[in-house]
């Protein structure tokens, strides 16, 4: 370099550093060490920033860990008592929607029929021309109209603001949340006079009944709840889960019994259930007095096909004893008066139990920007239709793309002359705009969030913008500078979210005086004030109104729309959430149907046939999965798939036809455990006591020669398959922790999934003649880090060896991929790298720079997170003191909601995962082969009588 | 005609049927070797998709590590066991109808090993590391693991191939002596370089005879221990399937079954191509067809203990492993596998297929088919079905891997092919020797 | 290799030469030399040589092979220990599989190349006239010095040519 002098060179260094601290996006490029670096921003040191997940409406907070100016990761924030430290998986791959290669990277304007790219300034000037040119002589701009997701803060605020300010139309802004439980709301707004979502304290229950509610993986906020039901679950009193519907989902896996029903009979069991429990005869107690008045306003009985009088007498009788207890329901996409009427009845017999204030708490779901009722959606697509509309502002809210097809949202949508969108990707109804505005990605954006009272989340960018998007609040705030408009005094949206979420936390009684008190909240990222639930009186006068309403299922196959916890059906979901099989069926990369077996004979069809699905309302294609889990009389479809859109919502009786093709479709795992007893139940009442050696009768298992030494520290992990929910999180944690790559649809039909962690499901005790004893057992399976492992010996070039801490490692330089490590492997955990891995510019930018990208032709596996465990190690040596105990978690067991998954030193006898070991319901996989593995399983409870 | 003469006469039609095998090859002989070429140029190709873009080319996935690729390995490895048993052991035992026959086994035997070794390194994930297989003194201090069966391999088929080849130097020393000074130019040459300045004095004999025995002695144990460290390939692991200690003996046999058979389905069509029916008779065929049926017979009892031993005493991995390898997807070779091993040599008890060309051709060359199902069966019904259910699957092969295996056959008769035209494929010394004890015998006869 | 005078005969019949021979070593001759196309068992006996030292340079051979392969499996995992699936250090069993074929390659060289080098030295020490024949279809017994007796003595025995060579 003769050119180039020492002091030169350093100039260019430390510029480069600078660049890089700017501009988050170029740091992979840094080729030398900052010199000077940026206020702490240490290279190969991470920063953690606290924001929230704006994934579901749950509002979870989030740490967010950023190496180099780009996120990495997210977590569960600690502080946060929502979701308690834990993240769902759709949580996890926030970050791959915000590193998503399709993301806009500027705003377009509509040229013809092409969006095409335009300057910022522009894009506004010309909103705003229009926009003027709309304007009447009030100022007004009649018929115009803003369609928006939840937004319960600031971008609501501004949102409303804005709206306001150019029409004086009332609902002018309508907020879209397909998702929604809209038949709760409706149910309490009958019940309780107040269209809210009740906020559940699962830790309290007793019993539990869900009536198709998904609780534990994605209705309502399912991280809290599974945290508080599994913590309920591991304590003395075991409370009792049942599953009411047709479908066993995830959390129906989960329940100890299960009533089978045809679809739509739930409302007939809650309405039997309750009129049990009110009936004087059953003396059940301490009931709310206005039993008497439900019992007369109950129809006459009906029972349930398939249902047993005592079948109810025995789930009534145990609800009547387990007090509380918590009933659920109804499932998200339930809809219609039948749904509504569910809810209601869920919701009257939680009122007759006492359950409400209890476990069901009422009167703390965010007054702010409760999603509207469907009509009104309907109501705004009418209106445009009738071309009264002239402007329509959309905020991430995509009706073509999520409503059914018979809403007929696009030819409305044509009439509209002016739509100015705001989102990240463009969507089906993005494709209709005029201007598709790009906007921040949550992990960019500032913001506030009052996801239910007495909770503040702080919404805080964990790095700079990507592209060049722009924060839509901000957006509509310059609109309205250039407008004038009247009220909207704001330039700066920041500003305007800083003093809305002050005035918000000191309302909830957080000091923000000096600045340090401030930057401490903004470190927390959450302000936490006390909320009570409300109490609230039943309206007599609504009961007749839905216990008239009676729907008769009829006799054919009748649809049932469930949701899924990954999104392999939705073909706008990231790579992760697509690629890690759904846990139930094992489908990835594409949309199915389920038969159950006894339909699928009827039909002569087997999984991958492509069937032909007709409703009313319109009909699709889709490959069948058999599902031994569902109840013969339904035919059920993800609500993910958009197929779905055109066989319009649930409870419409479908016509299943075959059509002789078959759908080359990825399936994964095999059925059955075939009697081999891995993931292990133990009954109830012989139930294993305590015992201390336990643990050590297998570390001892005759060996020939003496076990290792591990003279510091053995990492060690406990997993317990009775909290286990099979959610997924802890594989989602897995492929982000770890650069595992997204290999797709070929991959997976070829069985060369990369995932090191999966959740290995099994359907127990299927037999036709009794479908309802079906049983579902998931078994997270990851390296068991054996003490005599099998697939160290055999390696001819020393590539997998055991650690002095107890892990098995694996040396992917030096590996030649022989792959008979991965033969002998008796819990095929070893996963090879058929082909060299591919990250879709700039999905490259999230990977971990803590762990290597291996290549093709080596072996891998799970690493206990060694990477996590060396930062733990060199923390603790800062701070000159041993780890501790939990100090140390793997991303599957730092995310997982059901805290299922234990890890620790086996060396420390404090340590929890030791207990746990310990337990009488601890076991090792494959004990018969004698691998001497660092991982115990306990086994799942069976539940007894109440 | 006076006795020596007669002798002479005798050695000298020994001399003239071996170089007539040497003459100038023929069309056929041409057309076999740009097929066995093109046959090479498909496997490279092959191959070559693997290197470049990875395994993912071939039918192999989770949990089916091992497929086509190591039943070719085991296979030819196989192939590889007939040469040193017909020339070490029966040597050993004075089997006198080797003579004939062992060259050409040898030669087998060493292009065998050339094609068998060859298959450790095209299924690895990273072949262009192959070498790190071998110890070598390195500045990063790294080592290999002298437990794995795989180190084992490396070891036992390098020193299989060592022996085996200076083996058939050996013997070729004397012939090739004796076709040098018959000829002229670059085939002289050729020839000189294998015979190594023999002039065959008694002072060389003395040490050939020696050495020779040595080589028998070394080679006996040498031949079963290879096959052996094959087997313990599988042995050694814990799959169910695998995990056997019956592993060895069984492979051995397996091993000299296949070998045999090839030698035969080899010898049948050369001796009538090179017109050597007066030094390969029919006895040396037959003697060798009795060695297929014993062989043979050994692997039936291999296989119903296999089976019986799993099937013995409630469920086990082991008892739905080999269910599933008799009744599973693969079932079809599972049955083509016993008919070729089991019954098709029976009919080797009857004189009358023993006797006939066209009988020993096809009980043979349906051995060889057999042989190979039979690792493929025990490689990949296995792996399909480990010990975790959840992780069932199956395995199906690809293109590149069937166009390997058409390349390992290329490979091998290519070597094969040349072989037959450029050195004898019969040992003349020995021939000779027989003939003047032979002639001795029908002397003392006369008198 | 040094020529020597010596009177050579060439035999059709391997017995014929084996007696040669043997009237010869009567003779008082104890140096004679032979050249044959195979080792006819009457030949090899009736020249009574002694027995080849091919068998102690394998035996040597093996030995080295075996501390060889000894020292390369114990060396070097005591070298580099790695503890793989609980197995000791040093799994003797599992290297007894390298120590054998280690002692098999290395003996089988040693034989190898004993036997060339053998050859060798036999065909420099002791003179014996080429003639291709003797590695075809005749046998060639070689007096070193010329002797009348020599002469009547390989005839008798029934030497198709018998001649002086200079």
């Amino acid at each position: 370099m003769s050119g180039m002098g020492r002091r030169f060179f350093l100039k260019i260094a430390s510029a480069t550093g600078a660049a890089a601290a700017c501009s988050p996006s170029h740091a992979p490029e840094m080729l030398v060490p900052l010199l000077n670096p940026p206020e702490n921003m240490v290279p190969g040191k991470p920063l953690f920033y606290r924001t929230v997940c704006r994934g579901c409406g749950a509002g979870c907070g989030v740490t967010a860990r950023s190496r180099e100016g780009r996120v990495v990761k997210l977590e569960g924030s600690p502080d946060d008592p929502i979701g308690g430290g834990a993240l769902c998986a759709r949580g996890q791959a926030e970050l791959q929607s915000l590193y998503a290669p399709d993301r806009l990277r500027g705003p377009l304007v509509r040229h013809g029929t092409e969006l095409v790219p335009v300057p910022w300034a522009d894009a506004l000037a010309q909103v705003g021309a229009l926009l003027g040119k709309l304007r009447g002589a009030d100022g007004f701009v009649h018929g115009l109209r803003m369609l928006s997701r939840c937004e319960p803060g600031s971008t609501g605020a501004v949102q409303k603001a804005f709206v306001s300010a150019l029409t004086p139309a009332a609902k002018a802004r309508v907020v879209f949340e397909p998702r929604d439980l809209v038949c709760l709301r409706a149910a309490n707004t009958q019940l309780f006079g107040k269209a809210e979502l009740p906020v559940l304290d699962l830790s309290r229950a007793r019993a539990v009944v869900s009536f198709g509610a998904d609780f534990l993986e994605t209705w309502l906020s399912p991280v809290e709840q599974a945290r508080t039901f599994m913590a309920a679950r591991s304590g003395a009193d075991r409370p009792r889960l049942t599953w009411v519907g047709p479908r066993l989902s995830m959390s129906g896996a989960n329940a100890d019994d299960w009533l089978r029903v045809r679809p739509g009979d739930e409302l007939q069991v809650a309405i039997e259930l309750l009129r049990w429990l009110v009936d004087p005869a059953n003396r059940v107690a301490h009931l709310a007095p206005e039993a008497a008045a439900i019992r007369a306003a109950l129809p006459p009985s009906r029972m349930p096909q398939g249902i047993s009088p005592e079948q109810i007498a025995h789930l009534g009788g145990e609800l009547s004893v387990r007090r509380p207890s918590a009933l659920l329901g109804p499932a998200a996409l339930a809809s219609g008066g039948g749904g509504t009427a569910l809810a209601a009845a869920v919701q009257l017999t939680n009122f007759v139990l006492g359950n409400l204030g209890k476990t069901v708490l009422l009167g703390l779901s965010s007054e702010e920007d409760a999603p509207s009722a469907e009509e009104e959606v309907r109501g705004l697509l009418e209106e445009a239709r009738r071309g009264e509309v002239k402007a329509l502002f959309l905020h991430r809210a995509d009706p073509l793309g999520k409503l059914p097809a018979s809403a007929r949202a696009e030819e409305a949508l044509r009439k509209v002359p002016l739509i100015v969108w705001f989102g990240e990707r463009l969507d089906a109804t993005a494709r209709l705009a005029q201007f598709a505005l790009a906007d921040h990605h949550a992990l960019e954006s500032f913001g506030d969030l009052e996801p239910r009272k007495g909770i503040l989340e702080l919404q805080q960018p964990a790095l700079s913008p990507l592209w060049d998007t722009r924060a839509s609040s901000q957006v509509l705030l310059d609109l309205a500078a250039t407008l004038a408009l009247p009220g909207i005094v704001d330039k700066d949206f920041h500003e305007l979210s800083k003093s809305r979420w002050q005035a918000a936390a000191k309302a909830l009684g957080a000091e923000l005086d000096s600045p340090h008190a401030q930057r401490n909240v903004q470190a927390r990222g959450i302000v936490v004030g006390r909320a009570l639930a409300a109490a609230r009186p039943l309206r007599l006068e609504a009961l007749p109104w839905f216990l008239g309403t009676r729907v008769s299922p009829g006799d054919g196959l009748q649809l049932v729309a469930f949701a899924t916890t990954l999104a392999s059906a939705d073909p706008e979901a990231p790579g992760w959430l697509r690629e890690v099989p759904d846990a139930l069926t094992g489908v990835s990369w594409s949309s199915w149907a389920e038969l159950s077996p006894i339909t699928a004979q009827r039909l002569g069809v087997k999984a991958g046939n492509l069937l032909a699905l007709r409703t009313e309302e319109g009909a699709t294609e889709l490959p069948a999965v058999i599902n031994p889990a569902l109840h013969e009389g339904a035919v059920a479809v993800p609500q993910e798939a958009p197929e779905l859109r055109a066989l319009g919502a649930m409870g419409r009786a479908v016509r299943v036809e075959r059509t002789g093709k078959t759908f080359a479709l990825p399936l994964t795992g095999h059925a059955s455990q075939e009697g081999r007893d891995l993931a292990r139940v133990v009954p109830r009442d012989e139930e294993p006591k305590h015992d201390h050696d336990h643990g050590h009768k297998h570390e001892r298992g005759g060996t020939l020669v003496p076990p290792h030494e591990h003279p510091k520290h053995r990492w060690a992990m406990s997993i317990d398959l009775d909290k286990c929910t099979g959610c997924q999180a802890c594989v989602v944690a897995c492929y982000a922790e770890n650069n595992l790559p997204v290999v797709g649809p070929q991959a997976a039909r070829d069985g060369r999934l990369m995932a090191w962690l999966r959740i290995q499901r099994s359907f127990e005790s299927i037999s036709p003649a009794a479908p309802a004893e079906t049983r579902i057992a998931v078994l997270p399976s990851l390296c068991q880090h054996c003490d005599a492992a099998p697939c160290e010996p055999v390696c001819p070039v020393y590539a997998t060896y055991h650690t002095p801490e107890g892990l098995n490692a694996q040396v992917y330089n030096r590996c030649i991929g022989t792959r008979y490590c991965a033969n002998n492997c008796p819990y095929d955990v070893r996963v090879f790298n058929w082909a060299d891995p591919v990250f879709v510019e700039p999905l490259q930018m999230q990977l971990n720079p803590d762990v290597s990208v291996r290549s093709k032709g080596v072996m891998e596996k799970c690493t206990f997170c060694v990477q996590r465990i060396r930062y733990a190690e060199g923390v603790a040596r800062g701070e000159g003191r041993e780890v501790r105990d939990g100090e140390v978690t793997p991303a599957c067991v730092q995310t997982c909601p059901a805290q299922a998954l234990v890890f620790g030193d086996a060396k420390d006898p404090q340590a929890r995962v030791v207990s746990q070991q310990q337990d009488g319901r601890a076991y090792r996989l494959l004990e018969e082969v004698n691998t001497l593995p660092a991982i115990a399983y306990l086994a799942r409870r069976g539940g007894g009588e109440p | 005609m006076s006795v020596p003469v007669a002798v002479a006469e005798r050695m000298r039609s020994i001399d003239k049927s071996a170089e007539d095998t040497q003459q100038a090859p023929g069309l056929g002989w041409g057309a076999l070797v740009a097929l066995a070429v093109a046959c090479i140029a498909i496997g490279a190709y092959s191959w070559s998709l693997i290197i470049r873009f990875g395994m993912q080319y071939t039918g192999l996935n989770r949990p089916v590590g091992w497929g086509v690729l190591i039943t070719d390995f085991v296979f030819w490895v196989g192939i590889a066991h007939s040469g040193t048993l017909i020339s070490a052991i029966l040597f050993l035992f004075r089997a006198r109808f080797r003579t004939a026959v062992y060259r050409a086994a040898e030669a087998m035997t060493v292009f065998g090993v050339m094609t068998a070794g060859l298959f450790p390194i095209i299924h690895l994930g990273r072949p262009w590391y192959a070498f790190w297989i071998l110890p070598y003194p390195n500045q990063r201090h790294l080592q290999i693991n002298f437990r794995s069966p795989l180190v084992w391999d490396a070891f036992a088929i390098s020193t299989y191939f060592c022996v085996s080849a200076m083996f058939l130097l050996a013997g070729l020393m004397p012939d090739a002596a004796a076709l040098r000074d018959g000829s002229q130019g670059l085939r002289r040459r050729f020839y000189a370089l294998f015979a190594m300045g023999w002039r065959g004095t008694a002072e060389e004999w003395r040490h050939h005879g020696r050495a020779y025995l040595f080589f028998a002695a070394f080679a006996t144990p040498l031949v079963i221990s290879v096959h052996s460290v094959v087997s313990w390939d599988f042995a050694v692991s814990i799959v169910p399937g695998w995990h056997s200690t019956l592993f060895p003996p069984y492979f051995v046999a397996g091993a000299i079954l296949s070998g045999v058979s090839m030698v035969i389905t080899l010898l049948i069509p050369i001796r009538r191509a090179m017109k050597l029916e007066g030094l390969i008779t029919m006895q040396h065929l037959d003697m060798l067809s009795r060695l297929v049926l014993l062989t043979s017979l050994i692997v039936t009892y291999s296989y119903s203990t296999e089976f019986l031993l799993a099937l013995r005493g409630g469920a086990s991995p082991e008892r739905d492993t080999l269910l599933y390898r008799a009744t599973g997807a693969f079932w079809p070779l599972f049955w083509l596998m016993v008919l070729g091993n089991c019954i098709g040599p029976l009919f080797l008890f009857l004189k009358r297929v023993r006797g006939s060309l066209l009988g020993l051709f096809a009980v043979c060359a349906l051995v060889n088919v057999g042989m190979w199902l039979e690792r493929f069966n025990i490689v990949v019904s296995s792996l399909e079905h480990n010990r975790i259910p959840f992780d069932w699957g199956a395995y199906h092969p690809r293109l590149a891997e069937i166009g390997i295996t058409v390349g390992s056959f290329g490979w091998f008769f290519f070597w094969f092919l040349l072989f037959l035209k450029l050195l004898p494929s019969v040992s003349i010394a020995e021939l000779k020797e027989e003939a003047a004890h032979d002639h001795h015998q029908e002397a003392a006869h006369a008198a | 290799m040094p020529r020597e005078p010596g009177v050579l005969a060439v035999f059709a019949d391997p017995s014929a030469a084996a007696r040669a021979v043997r009237a010869a070593h009567a003779a008082g001759q104890r140096d004679v030399r032979a050249a044959m196309p195979a080792p006819f068992p009457e030949m090899m006996e009736a020249m009574a040589q002694p027995r080849s030292l091919i068998g102690a340079v394998t035996l040597c051979g093996a030995v080295l092979g075996m501390c060889l392969g000894l020292w390369l499996t114990i060396g070097t995992s005591v070298a580099l220990p790695i503890s793989v699936g609980g197995k000791p250090i040093v799994s003797l069993p599992a290297f007894l599989v390298i120590v054998f074929e280690v002692t098999v390659l290395v003996g089988g060289l040693s034989n190898f190349l004993g036997m060339l080098i053998g050859a060798y030295i036999g065909r420099r020490k002791r003179f014996m006239p080429a003639d291709p024949r003797f590695l075809r279809d005749r046998i060639g017994v070689f007096l070193p010095g010329t002797s009348e007796s020599a002469r009547e003595l390989l005839r008798a025995a029934g030497a198709e040519e018998v001649r002086d060579v200079a």
